[in-house]
């Protein structure tokens, strides 16, 4: 009996609470609010994106006009060096010094076995190549991988530091 | 009332739907349907994105052992951005003061309507870093100065070596362009090539540089020592000797590499701008005279060759021959009765070597002159060479007398290297080598070793033998005796030129030269020494062969060549120590 009057009440009730106009409003305020929520996530997510390669960007500029600025430096030296032993200049450095040019009758002969060697120039050590950068989905990958990992390793220390003070 | 908001709020939403598919069917008929659609692409990429060009380093030059000739630091372009110019007056007593260009040059820049003007390329490190630091720190406001890094080539050696290495110069794109020399020939090799990359201004995308395409650096045959040697050589020959020019060219003949090369007038190619040579190109290759006696080594060959002589031919020399109707007299108009074929060289004697080239025929004279590369280029690697001038049978200015004087070097033109390579084949048992100054092109860490090729075999080796000996022999009894070396023997012919002018052969005026190479039982260099219109003396031999001498006396100890004696009991093991 108390059955069947529950039964009679609680459909209207429930058919009412379904009819109701502030709750479709309600349905269309939170379709809304988690739409836009979605949206500023995405949005935020980006702006995260763009912020950190704008700022590397900004990084490796730095980097590169610091290259070129050591690489011009390293040319004007190696310039100066090239002048400082300039045949002209060495000469006059010799001549100042009283040394001057060797004639025959100055000069002694001996027999050395392999000797000239032919010279055979070296080529120069390369300088390191930076590894190419891998592709903006990869690097996107790698932080959200490292984020998530930070974010573990938080979580796993306050579970510890939970436990240890329950305990 | 409520009903009433609704439907206010729905025409709102309306108004706002119609409006943003208006924008973007806008978009989209410009982005696929409009007729301008190149035109707004280029438009967003100029607003979102910036091409760059990476030129690349120009390659350095070096000697045989590496030591530079040619290097690059860095100079400034100077440049104005009006728009952004903030204080006129230190703008124009700054860049007049420091940069040496005109307040009216300066204050027209400021005036422009456009973006950037360019007020001077280029301008010194000096002065642009002095530039830098009062933009930087001031006192004075520069802002709106543009200041641009650009490579600038260098020549540690100043003039040593100038015409074998040209220069670089600016083209109007501000591109550095070689001219001359191995800068010239090696252009493209020494440049490199620039890359563009494009980079994303929005959103701000920022990638590594690329890499340009490095010029390669080259190491020449030249030694930086025999360089400076044949260089201060040749001042001191042109002073003693009161010329007006001259060159001197030391080769390898076993293998074509050219070890040095000078001529004079020279200029520094550090100064092209300021100081401009009146000539650049390089005599040496570039140059042509009539050789003269010198050229007498050549026909000597071809008939001894072509066994038309042999060493020991009798011949009565009468004075004077008639060769296609004019008379050919010897140098000194003197008569020297019997004599042989050495006795021909050693006294340099016309019409011997006039009678020889009859003797030859003109089929057979020119074939060996054409086998010697006479009239040809050597295809040295070096810019603007010349092939020279051998007139031939058949040719409407071929006359049978050119048949004479050609045999004593006269109507026949030649550069200095295209006699050199031609005497080298006497000097290396009768093969001419491909007379070269690249040694090694190192690109990156790749390295390509020029292979030494041979030009050609106009003589047979025992001809060379035989003329080598000759020459040696003629040079020890002859008028050449001032070229002789102590300790060494040596090879070697003196050439007396006259000089062709539109009205006939200058009276007064000769072309001095000595050509020669030691040791003679092992020809290691071949020199030869042109001088022009000296005045102490017209002759060669009291010249050139003199100077050959003082060259091959250095020469020898910065090429460690012993005394023969020493390098004979060295071979033989009986060295004393």
């Amino acid at each position: 009996m108390i059955d069947t009057m529950r039964t009679n009440y609680a459909a209207p009730l429930l058919r009412a609470f379904k009819q109701a106009p502030w709750r479709s409003q309600t349905q269309a305020v939170a379709m809304l609010s988690i739409t836009l929520l979605a949206a500023a996530v995405v949005g935020g997510f980006y702006l995260a994106v763009a912020s950190r390669a704008a700022t590397a960007g900004r990084d490796l500029q730095r980097l590169e006009a610091r290259k070129t600025e050591l690489l011009q430096d390293n040319d004007e030296l190696q310039a100066q060096l090239a002048n400082l032993r300039s045949i002209n200049r060495l000469a006059a450095r010799a001549v100042a010094l009283g040394f001057q040019p060797a004639t025959g009758d100055q000069l002694e002969y001996m027999r050395v076995d392999s000797y000239p060697q032919s010279v055979h120039l070296k080529p120069p050590p390369r300088a390191a190549v930076a590894a190419p950068p891998p592709p903006t989905l990869q690097l996107l990958f790698n932080w959200a991988k490292q984020a998530s990992a930070s974010l573990s390793t938080t979580v796993a220390k306050l579970t510890t530091q939970v436990t240890k003070a329950g305990g | 009332m409520l009903e009433t908001v609704y439907v206010r709020l729905r025409l709102v939403l309306l108004a706002f739907g119609a409006v943003a598919l208006v924008v973007v069917a806008q978009l989209l008929r410009v982005d696929f349907a409009s007729t301008n659609v190149t035109y707004f692409h280029k438009l967003s990429n100029q607003i979102t994105q910036q091409t760059n060009t990476y030129a690349p380093a120009r390659g350095r030059i070096y000697d045989r052992w590496g030591e530079l000739l040619a290097t690059n630091d860095v100079e400034y372009e100077l440049g104005i951005d009006p728009p952004y110019v903030v204080n006129s007056k230190d703008m124009i007593a700054t860049l007049s003061t420091l940069a040496g260009i005109s307040s009216l040059d300066v204050q027209a820049a400021i005036l422009s309507t456009k973006p950037y003007v360019l007020l001077k390329r280029p301008i010194s490190a000096a002065v642009g870093d002095k530039l830098k630091e009062l933009l930087n720190k001031g006192p004075v406001q520069l802002g709106g100065l543009d200041l641009h890094p650009i490579a600038h080539r260098i020549y540690p050696g100043g003039s040593l070596a100038a015409q074998e290495l040209g220069f670089v110069a600016y083209n109007n794109d501000g591109q550095q362009l070689g001219y001359f020399g191995v800068e010239g020939f090696y252009n493209d090799l020494l440049g490199g090539r620039a890359v563009q990359s494009v980079q994303q201004m929005v959103p701000f995308d920022a990638a590594l540089n690329p890499v340009p395409d490095q010029g390669a650096d080259l190491y020449l045959t030249l030694d930086r020592n025999i360089q400076f040697l044949t260089e201060a050589t040749l001042a001191d020959g042109i002073k003693q000797y009161g010329a007006s020019g001259g060159t001197i060219i030391v080769m390898n003949p076993r293998s074509g590499e050219i070890l040095g090369m000078a001529s004079s007038p020279t200029f520094d190619p550090n100064n092209y701008v300021t100081d401009p040579p009146g000539n650049p190109a390089n005599p040496a290759v570039s140059g042509q005279y009539e050789p003269g006696s010198t050229f007498k080594v050549l026909t000597m060959a071809g008939a001894l060759d072509a066994g038309t002589v042999k060493t020991d031919t009798p011949f009565v020399d009468t004075g004077s021959v008639e060769v296609g109707g004019i008379i050919i007299n010897n140098w000194n108009g003197g008569a020297w009765g019997p004599v042989d074929m050495l006795g021909c060289m050693q006294h340099s004697l016309n019409v011997c070597l006039a009678s020889i080239a009859t003797w030859m025929g003109p089929n057979t004279f020119y074939n060996y002159m054409q086998a010697f590369g006479i009239g040809h280029l050597t295809n040295v690697d070096l810019a603007a060479e010349t092939a020279g001038r051998l007139k031939l049978p058949g040719a409407t200015d071929w006359f049978d007398s050119d048949l004479g004087t050609n045999s004593f070097g006269q109507g026949v033109a030649v550069s200095p290297l295209q006699l050199v390579t031609a005497a080298s084949a006497i000097a290396n048992g009768g093969t001419m080598m491909q007379p070269h100054m690249l040694k090694i092109v190192q690109h990156g860490a790749s390295q390509h070793v020029t292979q030494q090729q041979v030009l050609g075999r106009p003589i047979k080796p025992e001809t060379a033998a035989a003329e080598n000996e000759m020459l040696a022999h003629s040079l020890e009894l002859g008028e050449g005796s001032q070229a002789l070396v102590d300790g060494y023997r040596v090879s070697g012919k003196t050439g007396t030129a006259q000089i062709p002018t539109p009205s006939g052969y200058d009276a007064e005026q000769t072309i001095a030269s000595f050509i020669g190479w030691g040791p003679t039982d092992d020809p290691q260099f071949i020199v030869l020494i042109k001088l022009d219109k000296p005045t102490a003396s017209i002759w060669g031999s009291e010249t050139a062969a003199p100077l050959f001498k003082q060259l091959v006396t250095r020469l020898v100890v910065l090429m460690q060549i012993p005394p023969d004696s020493v390098r004979h009991a060295l071979q033989t093991g009986t060295a004393s120590n």
